[in-house]
């Protein structure tokens, strides 16, 4: 009898032990892990813009001045989410394993034009010179076609999906099976 | 009567569980055959299915033919070096010889005009999308908080020539035919495919690599993190 007793009280120990579920880390937890990625920037696009100047003057179909230029410089568009907006991140009351997760939205982190890489192909300066001005306000030009550019390519949509990748594979990685995304 | 209602309970209890074993394996980790996967087993999975990281949108303008027409280049020299040689041009010219010659050549014929006053050029827009391979990814677990992992170099996961846009090409316009243009593109796309990447396209795609990997593991909780470039491709 007695050695019944130990071991159904042994067995059940062992059976309640063996019930712990693993714990899933707490929303802040997760929260703070969710943070630290929407820190980097998770896209870049790079450029190499022509920027071209070209002038005529002329007086009775007479050309009398003429100024022409042609370079390439490189410029530098980085976009990620917006950590000036909120996030959240919410267990399921219902499904421990699904969790809900609202994303701030994506947003151009940076756009660097690098004057350094500027290369010269011609110069033509007839009757005119090319100023310094005249560079700087072809290069100004030069980020704002750049960044319509990007836009249009979609770099915004693009780190979006970029940034739900890497967060639903950390998500998926401590435990959780499902990861809903919800809009802010 | 006691010890009797005591096993009794126990019994029921263990029937129990054991019947919500049955149910569902994974309640029970001690019993559980697949166990608990290891944290850089499903890291390594989670990262797997990313496939390819694409790191850097490189948007390159090439000016045709000026870009392959290297100033330091003289066309007189190369023919020279051609019409005195014994064999291909492979062999007698360097890359940016053959590079000058085609484009000096194509240029000719399409009939731009790209020497004295007048400059006439072509302005080829390519996009290539440069990635790290995740699936050629090499992860090296050291110890439970330590990881190793080596990256595949950066290479071209896509690349294409965009046609022309006339809302957005703020150039002079030339005439050029359509099959012509198609010879321009073709030889532009051409070079981009024979050339290796700028390497500081490939630095950056290499940082954004590793950053994102880093992200990654930390907040997988690994603490000593280390990231290598495979020099061996």
């Amino acid at each position: 009898m007695r050695r019944l007793f130990f071991g159904l009280t042994t067995l059940f120990v062992l059976l309640c032990t063996g019930c712990n579920r693993f714990p899933l880390p707490p929303a802040e937890e997760l929260s703070a892990r969710i943070h630290a990625i929407l820190e980097l920037p998770s896209v870049e696009y790079r450029y190499k813009e022509i920027v071209y100047v070209g002038e005529q003057k002329s007086f009775l179909f007479i050309p009398t001045s003429s100024k022409e230029v042609l370079f390439s410089v490189e410029i530098r568009v980085q976009a990620g989410m917006d950590l000036q907006q909120p996030f959240a991140v919410k267990r399921d009351i219902r499904n421990l394993k699904k969790i809900h997760v609202t994303l701030p939205p994506a947003k151009i982190l940076f756009v660097d034009v690098d004057e350094a890489s500027i290369q010269q192909y011609f110069v033509v300066e007839q009757g005119s010179r090319i100023h310094r001005m005249d560079y700087s306000r072809e290069l100004e030009s030069a980020k704002q076609r750049i960044l319509q550019d990007a836009h249009r390519r979609g770099i915004l949509p693009e780190a979006e999906h970029q940034a739900r990748n890497l967060i639903k594979g950390i998500l998926l990685t401590a435990g959780f099976e499902e990861v809903e995304w919800n809009s802010p | 009567m006691k010890i009797r209602t005591v096993l009794v309970v126990l019994a029921v209890s263990c029937t129990t569980l054991v019947a919500l074993l049955v149910v569902d394996r994974n309640l029970f980790p001690l019993f559980s055959s697949t166990k608990r996967t290891t944290a850089s087993q499903a890291i390594w999975e989670q990262v797997r299915t990313l496939k390819s990281l694409q790191t850097v949108r490189y948007i390159q303008k090439v000016v045709f033919p000026y870009d392959y027409l290297d100033t330091e280049l003289d066309f007189d020299v190369i023919l020279t070096t051609l019409r005195r040689g014994k064999g291909s041009v492979n062999t007698l010219l360097s890359p940016r010889e053959r590079d000058y010659l085609e484009a000096r050549d194509l240029a000719e014929r399409i009939g731009l005009k790209f020497t004295g006053r007048r400059r006439e050029f072509v302005v080829v827009t390519a996009q290539i999308l440069v990635g790290i391979d995740l699936e050629n990814l090499r992860i090296l677990p050291r110890s439970e908080k330590s990881i190793l992992a080596i990256l595949p170099p950066p290479r071209i996961v896509d690349l294409a020539i965009e046609d022309p846009n006339p809302a957005t090409y703020p150039y002079p316009d030339i005439p050029l035919s359509p099959s012509h243009w198609k010879l321009v593109a073709g030889l532009v796309e051409g070079k981009i495919r024979e050339r290796p990447l700028d390497s500081s396209i490939l630095a950056s795609a290499r940082t954004q690599a590793s950053r994102f990997l880093t992200t990654f593991f930390q907040q997988s909780g690994f603490t000593e993190i280390e990231i290598k470039g495979d020099l061996d491709g």
